[in-house]
């Protein structure tokens, strides 16, 4: 008795946002399946999977910068300019390959921009990565001439290829997001930075003491979090083949929602990713099945307010809160 | 007593803002000792300690390390020169368990791809844990185990088996003791005396007088951020040791009989 107490207790310390969020997930699946004739179509599968891929790619990144203890909220920025630079790479007769090295580079390169802001300039994180998110909108804005732009007609097939393409029935971009959660799953348990990430964000004057040098771990966090904003920007110009200047501005919580409702503690020092992407599922589905049943956008702005507010407050509870 | 000084301090002076926290502080570390560091609550020996760890830099003065002269920017610096400190707010990472703490710092890693790429030893370093802490007499039951769910004498012997482990010249204990059960506190002193048989050189902090004379060969006294008296154990007690802390004036006869004054400083 007294062991399957502790087992239980075990199980809670160590998956229990997993398991509370796969069961609101079968809850979710049943009520818009029920509700909606169109939930549980292919077609509709398909479009939040796509969704799903971008989203949690970037999520996986976030996850990264909160398992130090920085929030990084420019990542659909860099979504947007990077995706804008590079159908404009495209529209100049760039090889997708090279729009795709530059997809990757250039997300680094602007986390690295952050990075220097939050580590060097020493500002924090949060209002770091708004105010340069700001200054990113701002260039992308004049990149697009504030139009919407699309990839050259004569090129785009091979974007397409990818981003709506798939090997054995498995959607290429799903194969992309994977392959980013095996890297980033290898780099946080199997590697010294990874180790280190977990030190830093846990106690980071320990970690200090120790002989690590926060700094150098703080930007190669924040670098990963662009990177993975960069992706994000291959993906929807794979998956849609165009890319409006604002994209993403409303949505701008949305990563950091889904890593939250993950159970991925808010003050750092610990995070997994199977909570990450149960939480980016389960927030896509809310927010496609509000879509599909018809609720209005200022109904679901409201939820999606409210589910960070849950997400935190639950945070909380378990014992995490605000830190840095 | 081998008389060879491993470290030597000169005129280390340390200011935070207008506090004068360690006003020319000069010392010396012989091979092979045990210094037992006292003084009162702010007197400067935590100031004093993290000087020499790396953890803050001192506004004046030199540092020698077997008559080299040595910067330390930073603790891996220290680290890399031998010296090993169990800081008073313990410097353990709540979340990681025992062998990844033990292990921060200086994580063992396998190369592949010509070092093109390097993973972690978990295994390894799980194993050399658990020779560490065995070695020393140190009984933790789970090593896989989060430090945050451990008693205070088991997270500070396992700040203590880390220095004890990986400090090849000199291990720095502030306060080591404070704040432990009976048993504990023995258990902490014999690790003391451990590493000393191996050759190293300790310094230690702590309140505990008691303790101190259990362990020390000698001592030095710190007050408002002076150094006010330095005595080898053999030659003094704690009467006098708590004259100097304090600052009172004492008339004594030492040992062999003579008359000593100790005056205020
Ligand atoms: N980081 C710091 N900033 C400002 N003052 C400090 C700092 N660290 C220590 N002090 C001050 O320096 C003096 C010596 O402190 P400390 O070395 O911790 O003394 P002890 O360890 O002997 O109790 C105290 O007055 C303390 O308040
Ligand atoms: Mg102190």
């Amino acid at each position: 008795m007294e062991n399957i107490k502790k087992n239980i207790a075990e199980l809670n310390k160590n998956w229990g946002p997993q398991i509370s969020l796969a069961v609101a997930l079968i809850l979710l699946l049943i009520l818009f399946s029920s509700t909606s004739p169109f939930f549980f179509t292919s077609s509709n599968l398909a479009n939040i999977g796509l969704y799903m891929t971008i989203l949690g790619v970037m999520a996986a990144g976030a996850t990264v910068a909160l398992i130090v203890g920085m929030l990084d909220v420019s990542q659909y920025t860099i979504l947007a300019l990077v995706g804008a630079a590079s159908i404009t790479l495209d529209r100049a007769g760039f090889h997708i390959g090279i729009v795709l090295f530059f997809c990757l580079a250039a997300g680094a390169a602007l986390g690295a921009v952050n990075g220097f802001i939050v580590t060097v300039l020493k500002v924090h994180p949060i209002i770091g990565t708004i105010s340069s998110a700001m200054v990113m909108r701002g260039f992308t804005y004049m990149i697009t001439a504030s139009r919407t732009l699309s990839l050259n007609p004569e090129t785009r097939g091979n974007y397409f290829a990818i981003g709506r393409g798939s090997l054995f029935g498995i959607p290429y971009s799903l194969i992309i997001m994977i392959f980013a959660y095996l890297v980033i799953h290898i780099t946080l348990k199997h590697t010294q930075f990874g180790r280190y990430l977990f030190a830093v964000g846990g106690n980071s004057n320990a970690s200090f003491l120790a002989g690590v040098n926060l700094r150098k771990i703080r930007f190669g966090a924040l670098m990963i979090s662009g990177v993975t904003g960069g992706i994000g920007a291959f993906l929807l110009l794979s998956q849609v083949g165009s890319l409006q200047p604002n994209v993403g501005e409303a949505a701008l919580l949305n990563v950091i929602a889904a890593v939250l409702l993950g159970g991925i503690s808010i003050s750092g020092g610990s995070g997994k990713l199977t909570g990450t992407i149960l939480g980016v599922i389960v927030l896509v589905v809310i927010q496609n099945g509000m879509t599909i049943l018809g609720i209005q956008t200022f109904w679901q702005m409201i939820v999606r307010g409210a589910i960070i507010i849950i997400a935190v407050f639950i945070n909380v509870i378990r014992g995490g809160g605000f830190k840095y | 007593m081998g008389k060879e000084v491993i470290l030597s301090l000169k005129n280390i002076t340390k200011k935070f803002g207008a506090l004068v926290a360690l006003d020319d502080v000069s010392l010396d570390l012989y091979k092979n000792e045990v210094l037992a560091l006292v003084g009162d609550n702010g007197a400067g020996k935590s100031t004093l300690i993290k000087i020499i760890s790396g953890a803050i830099i001192q506004n004046r003065g030199e540092i020698y390390l077997k008559g080299r002269k040595v910067d330390f920017a930073s603790p891996i610096e220290a680290k890399r020169a031998g010296i090993e400190t169990v800081y008073q707010d313990l410097a353990l990472v709540d979340s990681l368990n025992v062998a990844n703490n033990l292990f921060l710092g200086r994580e063992e890693k396998v190369s592949v791809l010509g070092g093109t790429l390097k993973f972690l030893r978990h295994r390894y370093m799980e194993k050399r844990s658990k020779e560490i802490l065995d070695t020393l007499g140190i009984t933790i039951p789970n090593i896989r185990e989060q430090v945050k769910f451990l008693s205070g004498g088991q997270r500070q012997s396992i700040a203590v088996a880390k220095a004890a482990a990986f400090g090849k010249n000199i291990i720095i204990l502030d306060e080591p003791t404070a704040a432990l059960a009976v048993k504990e506190v023995g258990h902490i002193l014999e690790l003391v005396k451990k590493c000393k048989e191996e050759g190293i050189s300790i310094i230690i902090i702590t309140h505990n007088l008691e303790h101190a004379f259990m362990v020390a060969d000698r001592f030095a006294v710190l007050r408002v951020g002076k150094k006010v008296g330095e005595r080898l154990a053999e030659d003094t007690d704690i009467d006098e040791i708590v004259k100097l802390i304090t600052g009172g004036t004492l008339v004594k006869n030492g040992k062999d009989g003579s008359e000593r004054k100790i005056v205020n400083a």
